[in-house]
């Protein structure tokens, strides 16, 4: 009986094991570019560099609560005011290198910055105030002690609307229509089903 | 008995998971190797991975030690049993040359780092001259 029970232990362990190496997605449930739900989340690339991005956006006389932090925006921000800016630098290698973050306005003008240094963490934090609906970008720059590339030149551009997207794009819309149909035909199935059957057991 | 059984059994979760971890992509092998001093360059980077590899946002960068791009901007993934990511080069002058890679498995890990490597204009000797 004892060895029954170390036996199925041994399997519970192993299946949680397993689950835990086969759920690891950097970006899991966050919103991603379109608006769409994918398990990479906000990934940004260039040909050096990878990133995850989001945006929290928070009310006037919110503070920031990192244990409720509200839901990770990408690249299209709805609304104009306070926001948290957060980069996971996703290379592993990046995370000894001096990273520099700027968010610009169109005009070129910077907002906000972090100014260069070692982000050993690998999370890229920075507060902006958006005061205006507009196109905005984020631009993170290394100074990759390995390649020596010039900062603009291997610099990772992310593009940023604020308050210009009144819909977006694609996002799990889908997945609501599908369920409400799903539920419209269980909800119908389930009142005509019974009547007729009834009506046909009246009938014979 | 039990505590035999139950110190196979822990034996036998380890070494299956620690192949599972593997199964997340890593690099195996690359040409040119890293650190390598080669005389005869053919202009051909080859690295390859194993795991779960995704075509997702692969990249192959080549630059020289002052931070030119030297690679012909070709990179290419071909998936396969041992994932291949391939690129070619301009002709290369001797000096020290850096590659940058990625890949992006299926489970959302980055496999990426640098590998170096440089052209010389003279075999380099390995025996100590009396």
């Amino acid at each position: 009986m004892k060895t029954v029970q170390i036996l199925l232990a041994f399997v519970v362990l192993f299946v949680a094991i397993a689950q835990c190496h086969a759920s690891v997605p950097l970006g899991a449930s966050r919103k991603g570019v379109g608006g769409s739900y994918d398990m990479y989340g906000c990934m940004h690339t260039n040909d050096y560099y990878v990133v995850n991005f989001a945006a929290y956006q928070l009310g006037a006389n919110q503070t920031i609560d990192p244990k409720n932090l509200p839901a990770a925006e990408c690249n299209d921000l709805p609304n104009i005011g306070k926001t948290q800016i957060s980069i996971d630098l996703l290379d592993l290698d990046v995370r000894k290198k001096p990273v520099a973050l700027k968010i610009l306005r169109e005009d070129g003008q910077t907002i906000a910055e972090l100014p260069m240094s070692v982000v050993k963490q690998g999370v890229l934090s920075l507060t902006v105030n958006f005061k205006n609906a507009g196109k905005y970008q984020a631009v993170i720059s290394v100074d990759d002690t390995d390649l020596h590339t010039p900062l603009d030149v291997s610099a990772l551009h992310i593009p940023l609307t604020v308050a210009l997207v009144t819909e977006q794009s694609g996002g799990n819309h889908g997945l609501m229509i599908l369920i409400a149909i799903f539920g419209v035909i269980v909800a119908a199935a389930a009142f005509f089903i019974p009547r007729l059957l009834n009506r046909q057991s009246i009938e014979s | 008995m039990n505590k035999r059984i139950f110190q196979s059994l822990t034996a036998l979760s380890l070494l299956i998971t620690s192949s599972l971890s593997y199964a997340e992509g890593i690099l195996i092998k690359s040409e040119p190797k890293n650190n390598a001093a080669l005389t005869n360059f053919d202009g051909n980077i080859k690295l390859w991975f194993s795991g779960n590899v995704s075509g997702r946002s692969p990249s192959l960068v080549v630059v020289d030690n002052k931070g030119n791009r030297v690679d012909n901007s070709d990179s290419r993934l071909v998936l396969g049993e041992r994932h291949r990511l391939t690129a070619t080069t301009k002709p290369l002058t001797p000096g020290a040359y850096a590659v940058r890679y990625r890949v992006i498995t299926e489970d959302g890990l980055i496999v990426s780092g640098v590998s170096k490597f440089s052209v010389t204009d003279r075999p380099v000797s390995t025996e100590v001259n009396p």
